[in-house]
This record gives C-alpha cells, sequence and structure tokens, in this order.
C-alpha cells in the first residue's frame, strides 16, 4: 500500500496539470539537444578568429537608432574595433541613412573626429582640407590641377545600410545578398508594428567588461538566476518575474525565430513593491499603466549576433555587445521609456533607470567572474536546464553561422 | 561682528517644498554627482535624507504631476535635482542597506553617457 492509494484519480489529474512538465521548452525544440557544451568558445583565441571573420564580417549589425541622430542632416561615427573600421553614418536631409568609410580618399586619414552633430556643409578632411558631400561625393580637393584622377571615382566608400523601426544596421559584407528585411525574418515580422517612436532614449552606459562577448549575452539570457543572484535580483523574483511554488523562475513562452530567439515572462500578481514604489502608485494610477503594447511585460529578443531588444514593463532596454578581444567585451546599454510629459514621469523614468541600473551592476561582476572560471580550464565543458534553452538556441545559430559561412 | 557659522547654501525650491531647502547638498543635476554622493556620504547621513524626503514624496510627486516638462522652472528643477538624488539613495536604503551594491561592478562604471543631457525622443 503507498500514498498513491490514498488519492483519487482526479487529485492526481489535477496535480500532473498544476506542476508544469520541467522539459518543456526542450520538448519544443528538439534539435537543441540536451548534452554539455564546450569552454573551448570562450576562451579559444582560434575560435575568436572565426567569430569575427564568419559572423561579425557577414552579418547584419546594429550600430545605432534615430535617436544617435541630432535631426534631418546629422551624423554620427561608430568605430568597430573587431573589424578594424570607423563608420560616419549619414542623416540626409530626406531622413536617408547611409554609412560610409570614415576614411579620406586621399591618403586614408581618419575623416571625422566627432562623435557626432549637425552635418556641415562638406565633410572635410582635417590633413588636407578634401571635402566630401553628405551623399558621399568628393566634391573638394584643394590645388585639385595638380592631380591626376577623375573625382567622381574618389568620394567616400558607402557601406551596406538599412534601417528598420529606426535601428540603423550595417553590413561589412560587400558580397552578400540577404537584405535585413530577410535576415531579420520572423523577429522582424513579429515587431513590425512595435510603437518604437513612442520611446525616449533615457540612458547609455558603455561597460567595459573582462569577459568573452558570450559570456554577457548567455548570462543575461535567461532568469534562471533571478531569485539566487543578488538583492535586487532576488527582490524583483518576488513577482516581477513569473516563478512556480517552489520560488523557481518559469519562462512564459520561447521562440526561435529563424537565426534569432525571444523568450517572455509573466509577473505574479503578489508583487510587493518598496516604500517609494508604493508611494508612486498611490500618487497616480497612470503611473501603473502599461504604454507599451506587450503581452506579458517581460519579452527578451536576441538579434543574432550581439543585440539584444527588450522590454521590462514601461522601459524598452538594447543590447550591444561588442567584443575587442577573446576575454574583453564592451556591453553597450541602451534604455528607453515613453517620453515623459510632465515632471513626476521623469522622476519615475528616473527611478526605474536607477533600479534598472543597479540589477546590471549586480550582473556585470559576475560576468567578469565567469571568464576567470572558464579560463581555468577546470573543466572542457557545462551544462545548461531546461530554463536556459535560449542559450542553446544562440550556440546552435552561432555553430551555423559559422558551417554557412565556411560551406559558402 | 563675530562671524555667524556658515548657513547651509540656500536653495530656491517651489511654494510649500522651502522647508526642504536643508537637504540643499542634495541639489545633484547630474548622475556623476548623485551616484558619487551615494558612494561617498556616510550610510547613515544618506538614511537620513531618505526618511525625510519619504515623508514628502507623495507631495512631492503630486506636485511634479501638475508640471509639463516644458513649464519647469528653476525651482521646480531643483526639486526635481533632490528628488533624483533621493530616487538615487533609495535602491541603498530599499534594497542593500548599504551604498554600494554588495559583490557588485563598481556604479561609477554605469554613468550614462548622457548624463546631463535631456531624453532624446
Amino acid at each position: 500500500m503507498t500514498d498513491l492509494d490514498d488519492r483519487t484519480l482526479e487529485a492526481l489529474d489535477a496535480e500532473f496539470a498544476a506542476a508544469p512538465d520541467p522539459h518543456r521548452w526542450i520538448k519544443k525544440y528538439p534539435e537543441l539537444g540536451t548534452g554539455p557544451i564546450s569552454t573551448d568558445r570562450f576562451i579559444s583565441e582560434e575560435f575568436f578568429e572565426r567569430e569575427r571573420k564568419e559572423v561579425f564580417a557577414k552579418s547584419w549589425l546594429n550600430v545605432g537608432s534615430r535617436h544617435d541622430f541630432t535631426g534631418p542632416n546629422s551624423f554620427f561615427v561608430r568605430d568597430i574595433k573587431l573589424l578594424g573600421v570607423s563608420l560616419l553614418v549619414v542623416q540626409d536631409e530626406n531622413g536617408k541613412v547611409q554609412a560610409f568609410h570614415n576614411v579620406c580618399s586621399h591618403r586614408g586619414n581618419k575623416l571625422i573626429w566627432e562623435k557626432d552633430g549637425a552635418c556641415p556643409k562638406l565633410f572635410a578632411c582635417r590633413f588636407h582640407g578634401w571635402g566630401y558631400a553628405h551623399d558621399g561625393e568628393l566634391k573638394e580637393v584643394p590645388d585639385e590641377e595638380v592631380f591626376h584622377f577623375d573625382k567622381k571615382d574618389w568620394g567616400l566608400v558607402p557601406v551596406r545600410t538599412e534601417v528598420w523601426n529606426g535601428f540603423v544596421f550595417v553590413n561589412l559584407d560587400d558580397d552578400g545578398t540577404e537584405d535585413l528585411h530577410e535576415y531579420l525574418g520572423p523577429l522582424g515580422e513579429k515587431l513590425k508594428d512595435f510603437p518604437f517612436d513612442i520611446l525616449s532614449l533615457f540612458a547609455r552606459f558603455d561597460v567595459p567588461e573582462r569577459a568573452n562577448w558570450k559570456v554577457a549575452l548567455d548570462a543575461q539570457n535567461e532568469i534562471y538566476h533571478v531569485p539566487m543572484l543578488a538583492p535586487l535580483h532576488r527582490f524583483l523574483a518576488g513577482g516581477a518575474f513569473s516563478s512556480n511554488d517552489e520560488g523557481y523562475t518559469r519562462i512564459h513562452d520561447f521562440e526561435r525565430l529563424g537565426r534569432h530567439s525571444v523568450y517572455k515572462s509573466d509577473s505574479d500578481d503578489d508583487f510587493e513593491e518598496t516604500a517609494t514604489g508604493k508611494v508612486n502608485s498611490g500618487v497616480s494610477p497612470s503611473f501603473s499603466e502599461l504604454k507599451l503594447p506587450l503581452d506579458v511585460p517581460f519579452a527578451f529578443h536576441v538579434i543574432f549576433p550581439n543585440m539584444v531588444l527588450a522590454f521590462f514593463g514601461n522601459q524598452l532596454f538594447t543590447y550591444n555587445i561588442w567584443p575587442e578581444a577573446v576575454n574583453q567585451t564592451t556591453w553597450e546599454i541602451r534604455l528607453h521609456y515613453p517620453a515623459a510629459t510632465n515632471l513626476a514621469e521623469w522622476a519615475l523614468n528616473e527611478q526605474a533607470k536607477n533600479r534598472f541600473r543597479d540589477l546590471l551592476c549586480e550582473d556585470q561582476a559576475g560576468h567578469e567572474a565567469l571568464q576567470v572560471g572558464l579560463e581555468s580550464r577546470a573543466r572542457d565543458s557545462f551544462v545548461l536546464g531546461d530554463q536556459e534553452i535560449q542559450i542553446r538556441a544562440f550556440h546552435k545559430n552561432l555553430d551555423e553561422q559559422m558551417e554557412r559561412a565556411e560551406n559558402a | 561682528m563675530p562671524e555667524t557659522t556658515t548657513p547651509e547654501s540656500t536653495v530656491a525650491l517651489p511654494a510649500g517644498f522651502e522647508h526642504l531647502s536643508r537637504y540643499a547638498s542634495w541639489v545633484l543635476p547630474t548622475e556623476r554627482e548623485r551616484i558619487a554622493a551615494r558612494l561617498d556620504r556616510p550610510y547613515p547621513e544618506s538614511v537620513e535624507f531618505y526618511k525625510g524626503m519619504l515623508a514628502e514624496q507623495e507631495r512631492i510627486m503630486s506636485h511634479l504631476l501638475t508640471v509639463p516638462v516644458a513649464e519647469a522652472t528653476p525651482e521646480d528643477m531643483a526639486l526635481m535635482h533632490m528628488t533624483f538624488a533621493f530616487l538615487e539613495i533609495a535602491n541603498a536604503v530599499e534594497v542593500y542597506g548599504e551604498s554600494e551594491v554588495p559583490d557588485g561592478a563598481d556604479l561609477r562604471l554605469f554613468v550614462s553617457t548622457l548624463d546631463g543631457q535631456p531624453a532624446r525622443v
């Protein structure tokens, strides 16, 4: 006689229904496998070189957004250390965006040294004064008669550039044929009507980390750590993310979207805010409203290879994770909120920014510690659970891209 | 004439909030200054400021709700910068019970590159 005999079938059915399958996601995506993953990917110089040539030099990379322009007829400069390029990204008077190599055609000087600004009449090189129009055409060559060329052939070198929902992407592969729409595929479709234009860029952090770029991405690409990692994480685990009866987070949904992915989390009704949070909720009901059209309050999209586009309540946060060396990365973080119409909304945005920033501060030290552990080679592989399926999907996408590049 | 003790630097605040000028040293217009204050000022001082402001928070936020961003006066902005400092300290007091993020990265790495600028719409 066992305990089971004391329970009715209905009770057992109810119990089963109440406890979702702990391997739910691998059953949906069995091709992702359940085996361990090699640590070599995070510490090998050879693997890093392959990523540079086969992934970053061949993918659409997000280098900025409409917020980086000061208006029509403005520019910003983006240096991509990994690929050894500096890009001059220009928005002309009609709002058309084009990136060029930020290199003077004369003898290779870096053309524009400012970070951003309104377009000057001509982009002029400080070495000999050569001047380029906003469409890259070479317009002015001081002492032109001593040269032996046709100016028309020596404009700025353009780079494949496209814009999606205000996000500027470039592709350094001049021989590539896949446009951005094809590249973004089902992810682009999913988000194509999202009202990004109601969001203002509130803060940007460029955080240097002694860690492989994928350590930072993987660490953010799951919420398993939320109830355990650190005080603010644990506080948010009390309801800002959904969890099971034992207090472990459970993702609400996960989808592979071409070479990209998304995972989502719901929130719990019993989330207990801090004292300041409670006062704010009490001052105006509009403060608690979700102004963004989200079905659940947390959605985390990975846009291959190194961009995150995610929502947390009324916050859009993006990451651009820039590899610089196998164990050195710049984690570029941007926080956006619906534009404040009054000072109280501005103060709420400030509080949300502080809170999220402390959360990332808790994360960042972890990234560097992870890299040290990986470099020790104590183990040559590591393990992932069902609530980390997003990470498996990313590494599979990475392998598939490298395979495509090698077979091209 | 004997020198009086230096009064706390005065700051002009909106009507009804003049009594908060005792917190003039917390009117910090940039994120860099606010993070520095959080890390450098003695924690008990931060707690005292937090408690004083928490008691006023509802009144402050109700006032700020009535001011469109484009119509903020210098007095409103002084109150805003004091409130921003309060919201910075709130994390330290409510979440950590200390000034720093324990076992975290240096908060100073997380000063916005847009510090001091308005949000970009």
